[in-house]
């Protein structure tokens, strides 16, 4: 997509199918679908560190899109907002997915360190770690250092303290570095 | 030197990336369902956390402002209570009613169940008294798992019928 | 010699089985990967598989009087033992027509696969997993490592030391665990005590009526819930450990470290109640209703503990 300076045409069309949409258009949601999608699915892909998760995960998203437009008042870049819905959702589904034990003994994945050997294009070479992390830690890693949330809200998505938070970004951070030096 | 090249590595990642496959056909399936401001299908609210979800809240003001013209004031927390108690108790009968006369492995399979109804009964209790509190609910949905579990774990698996 | 006259002695039962009453021998072994999945399925009676150094699966025993047939095969890494009964109903089966009683001795890196109705099984000395599920019978593990599923409908399971990811349930029966090491241990119960030791990291455990009774050493997120039993946990904690506890009914007892740094967070709602022996800080109760609560620090808290009952009672206070 264009990221113009001065952003009138895309943003225009962006309000103007986000209006559309809030009164039932599928076809102008599936314009704002095909706008942000990729932004979307890399986020679900790194929290979720499986690729079918990632996949559902990122069509709820969007499922939970529709139903939310209304609450969406302008007030905010849109992106921005799309982006906090999409990590909400994302933990929510997380949660969903029976339980932690059911996910380990499923058989596209097995256990972690099939995982990280699978053929997947990995979009750089760190998700290639992250997708070894424990998952709270994962989590916490991909929402502190690559989107950019605070402990605080952290904590506040997950109901941890900010002290566990604090603790499993830095966990997390030291598995990595030790990785990423050992190649 | 790790610290430094962790960030060197998150500096480099990279944000957009787009799905393998065409993600819009399911989406537009799931749409299709729904009404454009959200009564979603009653199937898929069984087993979402409401917690975090903010589309529960745009269905919940639409709830709320029914319910509680007809029944008084009850809090989004006991609707959904009742919500995912009317959708277990479906669940439980298609089950049972699927299971028919399939041998049952344990001989008081009614008593256990009627022993987590109470549980599920307390729970409520507790919510209509403290509403507003999602771990509450999360025990609830528990309880109502641990029921659908045992009826299933206890009917004769398909390996062994002769 | 012997296997070939073994294998004609089970070839006449199968043709005579209504003739003769008596229970049939069996003694076969077949050669075997030293890291072949060896899948048993039978009916009833009891089973000891062993794991040995050989490459060999070797099966001995005798088997029950309703046998129809005896399946011993290999297929690659697969191998299949299988004691298939004449057609009856599924409820009209009972114990009195003796059952089979099997020793089976395989390659101890193998993966087993064990399933029956009415029997009991030992294993002893498997390296290479177990998926193991008894309907009515108890199951008893000794030195097994790998991926670990044990499951029984009516009977109790034990299993000591365990390495490996391990996966425990049982409807109506008492869990008893030692389980050495591993990064994960999942057991539920739901009529039946759930006893055990562990070191994994991740842990979740859960009843309905039975109480839980574990010691813990290293957990970094652990979930304990019951609906009427009670839960006594003797926990400790890495760094950024989340604990997580609810019960309806039943009392939660959680004990640490005196050094512990964690944030608080307890509930209790309908005539629950809360004690704290770890700090003075003491439980808080609502102006109106019954909900009690209590909230505090210790230490520079990095974990985060939390539970919450209904009616039971909550004790916090030190290992």
């Amino acid at each position: 997509m264009d990221k113009m300076i001065n952003a009138p045409p895309a943003d225009i069309s962006l309000q103007a199918n986000i209006i559309a949409a809030k009164n039932g258009d599928t076809k102008a949601f599936q314009r704002i679908y095909a706008m942000h999608v990729d932004r979307v699915y890399p986020l679900c892909l790194r929290l979720c560190a499986d690729k079918s998760q990632a996949e559902d995960a990122t069509q709820e998203v969007f499922i939970q899109l529709w139903k939310s437009l209304a609450n969406y008042k302008g007030d905010s870049q849109f992106s921005t907002w799309l982006h906090s819905l999409a990590t909400n959702v994302t933990i929510s589904y997380l949660r969903k997915q029976k339980n932690w034990w059911q996910r380990m003994f499923s058989l596209e994945h097995s256990d972690i360190a099939q995982r990280s050997a699978e053929s997947e294009t990995d979009i750089s070479e760190l998700d290639k770690y992250l997708k070894k992390l424990p998952e709270r830690a994962r989590i916490v890693f991909v929402l502190h250092a690559i989107e950019g949330y605070r402990h605080e809200e952290i904590a506040n998505l997950l109901e941890i303290a900010v002290g566990t938070s604090k603790a499993q970004f830095h966990r997390a951070k030291n598995l990595l570095g030790e990785w990423l030096d050992n190649g | 030197m790790a610290k430094i090249n962790v960030d060197e590595a998150v500096a480099k990642v990279s944000k957009t990336k787009m799905p393998e496959r065409d993600l819009w056909p399911g989406i537009e399936l799931a749409l299709a369902s729904q009404q454009p401001t959200g009564q979603p299908a009653s199937s898929q609210k069984w087993s979402f956390t409401p917690v975090y979800a903010v589309a529960a809240s745009v269905v919940l003001v639409v709830i709320v402002s029914i319910s509680s013209f007809y029944s008084g004031q009850k809090s989004q927390t006991q609707i959904i209570a009742e919500q995912m108690s009317d959708d277990y108790l479906q669940k439980r009968e298609a089950l049972l009613v699927a299971y028919g006369d399939t041998a049952v492995t344990v001989n008081d399979l009614e008593v256990q169940l009627a022993n987590l109804d109470d549980a599920a009964d307390a729970i409520k209790r507790a919510i209509s008294e403290d509403p507003n509190n999602p771990v509450l609910l999360q025990m609830l949905k528990r309880v109502y798992a641990q029921q659908i579990e045992l009826i299933e774990k206890v009917h004769a698996p398909a390996w062994q019928q002769l | 010699m012997k296997t070939v006259i073994a294998y004609l002695l089970a070839l006449l039962a199968l043709f005579f089985s209504d003739i003769i009453q008596a229970q049939q021998e069996v003694d076969q072994q077949i050669e075997a990967a030293s890291d072949s999945i060896v899948d048993i399925e039978h009916l009833n009676g009891e089973a000891e598989i062993i794991g040995w150094d050989r490459d060999i699966v070797h099966v001995t025993g005798t088997l029950g009087d309703n046998t129809e047939e005896f399946i011993f095969e290999r297929n690659g890494k697969s191998i299949k033992i299988e004691v298939k009964v004449e057609s009856k109903s599924w409820s009209d089966w009972n114990s009195s027509d003796g059952g089979d009683d099997l020793t089976i001795k395989v390659p101890t890196g193998s993966r087993v696969k064990y399933a029956s109705t009415n029997a009991d099984v030992t294993l002893d000395e498997i390296f290479g997993g177990l998926d193991v599920e008894v309907i009515n019978g108890e199951i008893d593990a000794e030195k097994i490592e790998g991926k670990i599923k044990l499951e029984s409908v009516n009977g109790d399971i034990s299993a000591t030391g365990v390495d490996g990811e391990l996966n425990v349930q049982a409807v109506n029966g008492d869990i008893d665990l030692n389980h050495t090491s591993g990064d994960e241990i999942r057991v539920t119960a739901v009529n039946g005590d759930i006893d055990f030791t562990s070191a994994a990291s991740e842990a979740k455990v859960e009843t309905v009526n039975g109480d839980i009774n574990i010691i813990v050493s290293n957990i970094d997120d652990i979930s304990l819930d019951t609906v009427n039993g009670s839960i006594d946990a003797n926990i400790g904690l890495q760094e950024g450990a989340l604990v997580r506890a609810s019960s309806v009914g039943g009392s939660i007892d959680l004990n640490f470290d005196q050094n512990v740094e964690a944030r608080f967070d307890l509930e209790a709602h309908a005539g629950g109640r809360i004690r704290n022996e770890l700090t003075s800080d003491k439980e808080q109760k609502a102006k109106y209703g019954p909900r009690r609560w209590l909230e505090f620090s210790k230490g520079n808290p990095n974990s985060t503990i939390k539970a919450n009952t209904v009616s039971g009672r909550i004790t916090i206070g030190k290992k």
